[in-house]
């Protein structure tokens, strides 16, 4: 059977669009694009980490534009990202010069710097507040000055007892960590310049790494800086096995859903073994980017903003992980994503080290499994593909059905012999 | 005040101080007279790769990208460089004038004039900032075991769930 080309379809394609949009504006109530960016933070959060564009009032308008579906927001920032240079690489963003707002750690009760939960509602009750259904914008502006009269009240208090010598020397902190040299570690133990400029940023902001705890008491492998430029995933294909860098920016960027469901999976039997949550920050971190033509210091480069990230670092222990020397120690996993995902960013650090450890028994220590099927304009552009037209090929298996069966009715209808 | 330093405070600091610095570039105050700004390229949005150093190897990968708005101008012989993050185009342009201002040859004289107003802003941004971490430290859990007098039965049965 030949193909045949055939065309039509363009009225129809042209009708649908515009039902698809009649559907969309005479709905009540429609939210501007402003709305949609302060009411869903999350989603937001969300949209912009698998497309792996930080552009929040575009990620509003895409979800807009696409009535709300996550997935095809995400394809239209991808498609919008592809249209824009990108003439800039920042400088190695410092995680920990991160302004915390976030940071808990289940390794350690009495973690130094405290477990501070943040804006959290993981102790919250799941209860559907039936109250929201009815809250305007009168009771919304009540609501949110009386908060404002709460935290200015304790903030007056705070400062009365610290009588502003605490927030004086953070600001120090702040200035030495803005001073710290290209590509400083954060927080491992790299050089003894680097390691000072991580210990100046963690003693400056309160909170210590684990990390750096573990690593000083030997229980994990000291590391070097590795100035090994990226690949980015986003410029190559992908190849088994993928270098590191291509491995966290596929997951980073990766659906959340199938990030956390493969995460699940592993830490259920199907990967190493359970992971503790070393520690979970999140927060805002500063984005720099060097001068075109006169790569230098930090303190020459230009500040362009700050983007909030969730960072977590799982720590895992099995038998098998023994040192040269015979003893025992931890490995770490890493996570990091945009925005507050939080389950994604463990989810990833989870997968991180599954996939640091190659065991084809199980999927998701399969680099090919993980990192071929986590990424969401591929899963469901493939899955969508099956809407199209299939008309030839399925006309193929129609007529070797139809063949094997005649010729099985023709074998049971001859007589006898 | 480095770049690094002055830019931070220029984009996270109230945009009319970028705005009145403009001011006073294009006017000329301190130097020869008004300068001839060009605009080399116009203000456009534009991505930067957001590079991270993960810190389990200490390696190096590409987090994602960040839609930012880029400018270039020449003020004088002096070309400046306007970068942000976000669609903002005025702002790109003003931070571009401002970096040739401060950069050329009479850009010491002239960041002088300003020192004390950038620092002045650096310092309510690091308010904010410090005002900001207040609150975040109100949710630091204060623990307390059952065995303490005192102890509160909320912080107690906090304690009993820790694994």
């Amino acid at each position: 059977m030949g193909y045949v080309a055939v065309k039509g379809g363009g009225v129809a394609i042209e009708e649908s669009l515009k039902l698809l949009e009649l559907e969309r504006v005479k709905a009540h109530d429609a939210a501007d694009v402003k709305e949609i960016e302060g009411a869903f933070p999350g989603l937001i959060d969300q949209v912009m980490g698998e497309a792996s564009l930080y552009a929040p009032r575009l990620a509003a308008l895409a979800l807009k534009q696409a009535s709300g579906i996550p997935d095809e927001a995400v394809f239209l920032l991808r498609a919008f990202r592809s249209t824009l240079e990108r003439p800039y690489i920042s400088r190695p963003v410092n995680t920990g010069a991160m302004r915390v707002r976030r940071r808990i750690s289940a390794a350690f009760k009495d973690v130094p710097g405290g477990q501070v939960l943040g804006a959290t509602r993981d102790y919250s009750h799941r209860l559907l507040e039936f109250d929201l259904e009815q809250e305007g914008d009168a009771e919304r502006a009540e609501k949110c000055r009386s908060l404002e009269r709460h935290f200015a009240a304790v903030v007056s208090k705070a400062d009365a007892a610290s009588a502003g010598g605490r927030f004086d020397d953070a600001f120090a902190g702040d200035r030495a960590s803005d001073d710290r040299p290209a590509g400083a570690s954060v927080g491992s133990r790299v050089n003894a310049d680097v390691d000072a400029a991580a210990s100046a940023s963690a003693a400056a902001d309160g909170y210590p790494r684990v990390l750096d705890y573990l690593r000083a008491e030997g229980l994990v492998a000291p590391v070097q800086a590795d100035d090994t430029p990226p690949v980015d995933a986003t410029m190559v294909p992908l190849t088994i096995p993928a270098p590191r860098s291509v491995r966290l920016q596929t997951l980073a960027r990766g659906m959340t859903q199938a990030v956390e469901a493969l995460g699940y999976a592993a830490i259920r039997g199907f990967g190493p073994a359970h992971p503790t949550v070393g520690e979970l920050r999140s927060g805002m971190v500063e984005v720099a980017v060097d001068h075109p033509l006169e790569q230098g210091a930090a303190e020459d480069a230009y500040y362009l903003g700050s983007v909030p990230v969730t960072e977590v670092e799982s720590v895992f222990f099995s038998e098998g992980d023994e040192n040269a020397d015979g003893t025992l120690s931890f490995q770490i996993g890493y996570g990091l994503v945009m925005g507050s995902s939080e389950t994604k960013a463990i989810a990833m650090s989870v997968l991180d080290r599954c996939l640091s450890s190659v065991d084809r028994r199980y999927p998701t220590q399969d680099e090919e499994f993980v990192l071929y099927h986590v990424d969401g304009v591929e899963a469901t552009g493939f899955i969508s593909h099956l809407k199209l037209p299939h008309y030839v090929t399925f006309q193929s298996k129609l007529s070797s059905v139809r063949s094997t069966r005649d010729e099985g009715k023709e074998a049971d209808d001859a007589p006898a012999v | 005040m480095k770049r690094y330093e002055r830019t931070r405070v220029l984009v996270e600091g109230n945009p009319s101080l970028a705005s009145e610095i403009v001011r006073d570039v294009e006017a000329g105050v301190g130097g020869d007279g008004a300068p001839v700004i060009s605009v080399l390229d116009e203000p456009r949005e534009e991505l930067v790769m957001v590079q991270v150093r993960e810190t389990a190897q200490g390696s190096l990968f590409y987090l994602g990208e960040a839609l930012m708005t880029s400018c270039r101008v020449r003020v004088g012989e002096t070309v400046g460089l306007g970068l942000l993050l976000g669609s903002n185009r005025c702002r790109a342009y003003e931070l571009a004038v401002i970096d040739a201002a401060f950069s050329g040859p009479g850009g010491a004289a002239f960041a002088a004039r300003w020192d004390d107003r950038l620092a002045q802003e650096a310092a309510r941004i690091r308010a904010c900032e410090a005002a900001e971490q207040q609150l975040v430290q109100r949710t630091k859990v204060d623990f307390s075991t059952m065995d303490e007098p005192g102890a509160a039965s909320g912080d107690a049965s906090e304690e009993g769930g820790q694994r």
